[in-house]
């Protein structure tokens, strides 16, 4: 699975992954943010990426980066997709799923 | 309280303000917690604040909320968002992540309210969530359905007319309501 991480650089100024973005089966890319975050903005750019039919190369055209955000090269991980952006989605600290009341009472 | 406040408040619904109690001071304090947890997008450019700004009334008043509500339910855990830097503030966001998730909700209902008003017509939540984000990653509706929030519907067949709605409320066509 191609993907490309999206690094930001943190208050200790380390850089950490932060989001990510892959190449879908149609061979376009989409992004996996934290929504906490990013919230609509990834929304919008998802809908950037897929209306211009962006492959993982051209990323950093619609999703532009500077100081404190950055773009590392395109990487191959070989494995079950599924389980690629589960690993990905913790490293990136991208909200997973919750209920509620699981939340409410912890 | 600076003029952009002003300004802000006064084009939102009224009907929205009463509800909610929206005050200049809710406004500043929204832009504040944004300036801090989109930090590192601000720098580029791009972040919900500027939309806010930019947005005609309804759909800016929907934005507004959501914000209101995930920076209300963070002050009612105890948590003072404006007191913590970006890195602490997105923890701790994250450690209370119901409050995004409420304040998803309270943001369509708020829309499913309005367009009913407005236009007769009665959108479930999750068919203008799915619309409104229109992602394919569907992260805030994933977290919406797997929440106890309440029971999210979505109607396939009433999409498109949602989306349409939704534009116009964006200002993306011709009416800017």
């Amino acid at each position: 699975m191609k993907i490309r991480r999206l690094q930001r650089l943190n208050g200790k100024q380390q850089w950490e992954d932060h989001g990510y973005a892959y190449e879908r089966d149609d061979g376009r890319a989409s992004f996996r943010y934290n929504t906490l975050v990013w919230g609509r903005i990834g929304a919008r750019y998802n809908v950037q990426l897929r209306e211009a039919g962006t492959k993982l190369e051209a990323v950093p055209q619609i999703i532009p980066t500077g100081e404190r955000l950055r773009w590392l090269e395109v990487e191959e991980i070989e494995g079950e997709p599924e389980e690629i952006k589960a690993a990905l989605d913790e490293a990136c600290q991208i909200p997973r799923p919750v209920s509620m009341t699981q939340s409410l009472t912890a | 309280m600076a003029k952009r406040h002003r300004e802000v408040l006064a084009k939102l619904d009224p009907v929205a303000v009463t509800r909610y109690q929206i005050t200049e001071n809710d406004i500043r304090t929204i832009e504040h917690y944004l300036k801090i947890i989109q930090a590192d997008l601000e720098r580029q450019g791009v972040s919900v604040w500027q939309e806010i700004s930019e947005f005609p009334s309804a759909y800016a008043t929907s934005l507004i909320i959501h914000e209101l509500v995930e920076i209300r339910l963070l002050q009612a855990r105890g948590i003072d968002p404006l007191k913590l830097d970006t890195d602490t503030l997105q923890r701790a966001l994250a450690s209370h992540i119901e409050a995004h998730i409420q304040a998803i909700y309270d943001e369509h209902i708020y829309l499913q309210e309005y367009i009913a008003r407005r236009y007769q017509h009665l959108f479930q939540v999750g068919t203008l969530l799915k619309v409104n984000r229109d992602d394919d990653e569907e992260e805030d509706l994933q977290l919406l359905l797997d929440s106890d929030v309440g029971i999210v519907i979505i109607e396939d067949e009433k999409l498109e007319a949602a989306r349409q709605i939704i534009a116009e409320l964006k200002g993306e066509t011709n009416e800017n309501p």
